[in-house]
Formats: C-alpha cells, sequence, structure tokens
C-alpha cells in the first residue's frame, strides 16, 4: 500500500488524522492554511482499514491509496 | 504561441442589448447553460449582465477552473456582491493575506474536532423538532427544514443560549440580507435601493447584537465548543484578534453559505424519500440494522451509513443547491487554442455538469445505485480545489442526522401525484416548489 496526497485540494479539516494518526499529520505553517503531511508514505497492511476511512471520509479527496 | 494565434472563446447567440443574456438566465438558466453547452461546447462565452463569462464545461474545463491558483482565477473578485453583505474588510474585501487567514479560522471551527460538538448538537435539535409531530400528519417541508436548520446553525455558530433566546428579529435580520442578495446586485451592489438600505440596516444591527455577545464572553473563561469560540480565539500573523465587524462577516458568510443549501437539500432529499418508497425502504433496512441496538445518532451519523450517503450523493447530484460558480480572470489564460482575456469572469456550472449524459447515464433520473463517475471534477456538489466548500464534512453529518431520526420513526408518502412536485428554478438556486407537502405515518414495530 503507497499512499500520496494531492496537495491542492487539502484545506487541513484533520478528520484524516482523527482516523489514522500513524499515518497523517496536520500542522499548521505559520502563514496560510493548515496542510497534511504523510508521516509514513508505504504503512504497514495492518493500518490498511484506517487509511481507507481516512481516505473516505477527507471532505477533499486528498489522500490516494495505491495498490 | 503568439497571443495572435489563440482564438476567443465562442460567443452564445441571443445576447440582449440591455442586460445581454441576464433575463434568460434568470428566468430559467437549467435551459439556458444547456443552450449554451450545446451551441458553444466546453468554452461558452455569454453576457451576464455587462460581465462578460465565458462557460467552462466538461470535467477538464472544470477541472482547469478549480486547479488554477487565485491569483490569477481570483474568487474574490468575482464575489464583490458579498462585500456589503459580510461588512468592510471581510473575506472578499480584506487584503488577500487577511482573507486567508480568516477562511482558516472559519475552516477552524469546522474541524473534526468541533464536529463531535455538532453531532450532539444536530441530534438534540432534530429530536426537538419532530418532538410534537405525533404518530401522522402532514408536513411542509421548506418551512419545516427552514426553521429546523436556523436553530442548528446558530446553535452551532453562536451557542446554545444564544440558540435558547434567540427572537424573531434574529430571522428576520437574516431575511433581509437575504433579500440583498439579487441578480441586480451583480450590477451595482450599492445602487439607491430599498433592498439594498434594509440590507444594510440588517447588517449593522446584526453587529450589535454579535457585539453584545462578544463582550459578554470575553473574560468570562467560560469554555463553549462553538463557531463563536473559534472566531474570537483565532488570531492574525502579528497575533491581534478578529474585530467585531469580521467576527460577524464570519458568522453571516458561514451562515450564509450553510443555511439555505443544507435547508434546500434536506427538503429535496426526503422528497426523493417519499417518491421512490422502494429506495426508502433499504434506507430503513440500513438505518434499523445501525440503530437496533441502541447506538446514539450523534456518534453514528459521524460515521459510515454507506446507503444513506449514496442516496444523499444522488440527491445533490440532480438537485444541486448552487448553479455555477464563478472567478474573475486577473491573467490572460490559454485553454486548448483559446484564451480566456484577463478582466473577463469564468463560470463552472454545478447543474450542467451533473447533467452531462457522457459522465452520468440518464441524468435526469433519480438513481441512488448509480456508480460514482470516474472523472474527477465532474461530480461537483460542493466544487472543488482550494476553495471547495468548507461546509461539506459539517453538511453531510446534518443530513446522516436527520434522515437517521426521520427514518426511524416514519414513512413518508406524497400527497398528490408526483408530477405535482417539481424544482423552483429561478433566483439562481435550485429548490422544491413552494408548497411542497407530504404525508408521515408512524411505523409500526
Amino acid at each position: 500500500m503507497k499512499i500520496s496526497i494531492d496537495g491542492d485540494l487539502c484545506q487541513g479539516h484533520s478528520v484524516c488524522m482523527a482516523e489514522c494518526p500513524e499515518v497523517f499529520q496536520v500542522t499548521e505553517p505559520q502563514d496560510g492554511y493548515p496542510v497534511v503531511t504523510v508521516l509514513v508514505s508505504e504503512p504497514a497492511e495492518a493500518l490498511r482499514e484506517k487509511v481507507t476511512m481516512a481516505a473516505k471520509y477527507c471532505p477533499n479527496n486528498v489522500i490516494i491509496i495505491e495498490d | 504561441m503568439q497571443k495572435s494565434a489563440l482564438k476567443q472563446p465562442p460567443k452564445v447567440s441571443g445576447a440582449l442589448q440591455d442586460g445581454g443574456h441576464m433575463a434568460e438566465f434568470a428566468d430559467n438558466f437549467c435551459t439556458f447553460l444547456s443552450r449554451a453547452h450545446a451551441e458553444c461546447g466546453e468554452l461558452a462565452e455569454f453576457d451576464f449582465g455587462g460581465q462578460n463569462t465565458v462557460l467552462m464545461s466538461g470535467p477538464a474545463a472544470q477541472e482547469v477552473f478549480f486547479r488554477t491558483p487565485d491569483e490569477q482565477f481570483s474568487q474574490a473578485q468575482a464575489y464583490q456582491v458579498m462585500v456589503p453583505v459580510f461588512g468592510p474588510g471581510v473575506i472578499f474585501d480584506a487584503p488577500p493575506d487577511r482573507c486567508k487567514t480568516q477562511l482558516k479560522i472559519q475552516v477552524d471551527a469546522l474541524r473534526y474536532q468541533n464536529m463531535k460538538a455538532y453531532a450532539g448538537v444536530i441530534a438534540q435539535e432534530v429530536e426537538d423538532w419532530i418532538a410534537d409531530w405525533g404518530d401522522e400528519g402532514e408536513v411542509e417541508l421548506l418551512h419545516a427544514f427552514h426553521e429546523l436548520t436556523m436553530h442548528t446553525a446558530t446553535h452551532c455558530l453562536l451557542g446554545k443560549e444564544f440558540r435558547q433566546n434567540m427572537t424573531d428579529e434574529f430571522f428576520s435580520l437574516y431575511k433581509d440580507l437575504q433579500a440583498g442578495v439579487q441578480a441586480i446586485s451583480f450590477v451595482d451592489p450599492y445602487m439607491q435601493q430599498p433592498l439594498f438600505a434594509a440590507r444594510d440596516a440588517a447588517r449593522e444591527r446584526l453587529e450589535e447584537i454579535v457585539s453584545e455577545l462578544v463582550n459578554k464572553r470575553r473574560g468570562s473563561g467560560k469554555q463553549y465548543g462553538d463557531a463563536l469560540e473559534t472566531f474570537m480565539t483565532g488570531t492574525y500573523n502579528d497575533g491581534s484578534h478578529l474585530s467585531d465587524t469580521e467576527i460577524t462577516g464570519l458568522i453571516i458568510a458561514t451562515m450564509f453559505a450553510g443555511h439555505h443549501t443544507s435547508s434546500g437539500t434536506a427538503a429535496e432529499t426526503l422528497l426523493e424519500i417519499a417518491k421512490h418508497p422502494q429506495y426508502a425502504a433499504e434506507l430503513k433496512t440500513e438505518i434499523d440494522a445501525i440503530y437496533g441496538n441502541g447506538e446514539e445518532i450523534s456518534l453514528a451519523s459521524m460515521r459510515a451509513i454507506p446507503r444513506l450517503e449514496l442516496f444523499i450523493n444522488e440527491v445533490l447530484r440532480l438537485h444541486p443547491p448552487l448553479v455555477i460558480l464563478m472567478r474573475r480572470v486577473m491573467e490572460d489564460t490559454k485553454y486548448k487554442g483559446y484564451i480566456i482575456e484577463a478582466g473577463k469572469t469564468v463560470a463552472v456550472s454545478i447543474f450542467e455538469s451533473h447533467m452531462n449524459p457522457d459522465v452520468f447515464p440518464q441524468p435526469e433520473n433519480f438513481n441512488p445505485h448509480r456508480e460514482e463517475p470516474e472523472q474527477a471534477f465532474a461530480y461537483i456538489p460542493f466544487g472543488g480545489g482550494r476553495h471547495k466548500c468548507a461546509g461539506n464534512a459539517f453538511a453531510l453529518l446534518q443530513l446522516k442526522a436527520i434522515f437517521s431520526a426521520l427514518l426511524r420513526r416514519y414513512d413518508f408518502e406524497l400527497t398528490g401525484p408526483a408530477e405535482d412536485y417539481v424544482d423552483e428554478i429561478s433566483n439562481m438556486t435550485i429548490r422544491p416548489k413552494d408548497p411542497c407537502v407530504i404525508k408521515y405515518k408512524r411505523r409500526r414495530a
């Protein structure tokens, strides 16, 4: 499982961080919008369900899961 | 490529001397937008009351619309009509960096952490709202959902105390603000006009009300868990807080974005439930399974309710509450051999996009089993890109809570033939035609 993000679309809602903090972190830069960072781009298979929920409930469809 | 080698977007026929296509658009934007797309293709230029507007349609052109940065396609410049409604220095009237911070603070109020509190508020408001429905009766959907969503919106935005002590004055001020945004406002929102004078008086009085509330809260040391608290604590980069004018503006902006849209969508959803007993039965089976073991609505509506979500998605496809989205072109922009010149407006039609038969087969049919389209930026009830509606998760949470509560208790049916229930499509929004009455009857155990 490989994770990438479409950064143009993120508004920093933080749903992903609530669903799966092991993989997603939302940080707030000094100026501008908070955006998501992927902490682990190829997370363990055990996290698949949580990552899938994060992608599904991201209000902006930012998270892309490959394989 | 040389600028001269680029073509101008094709023009839609039938512009009138006075107002261009404004009258035709205001009368029936559905037929107008279909005609524009059919005549001209992906880019169709029309005259919107003196503003040359290029409709960008199809997933590819729409993706360009949503991905182009604000410096090139400006949202603020396209929505100057909202400035007198939101107030001076707020959002579209603020310098770019302050605007960005204000929008960030608005998104903060809608973040996951606040959502849990809102879920509880909404569940309670829905319970109170249906408390006196009894075993059976009739309900007029537009007014019923207008009232409910006004209660949830003020409760989540301004807090419990405000909501409980809210007078009719607030409703009437809000109504005056809404009436201040008309097709004519796009021509000049500052002309001498009774509607605009009422709008300005309402804006001023609302700020007094909000200031009073803010002053009461400052220094109280209490936690409220509502949007007003987030707006009051948010800071600019220099550490300063939002002024009362700005806080009032954010409240109005949030109400404007979320209230009539949610209210109209709730009405359309219940109407589709009453129209389609076979799909309603599927929803009830799902709801019964989820809530059968005593699950609370506030928690469950934050989780997956797949069939209900697909049903709501299809309602939003067929009845998107907003019709077009606009941006002002700040720099000449090339698209497939065409040039869209600075100073023009670009627009995307949510309605037209959702009625594209290449993406949605038999688009006029309501079908909640429809497959999700493969193309991004084709299904766009909340817009897309950086300016995508920040309240979309809130809206879905609210709709899931409302229909969990209603479907557990009642069956719904139409009071007359289905053909009598049509959408009202004037005034740049889509909603059921008033009055829209349906019957409800308590479900047998």
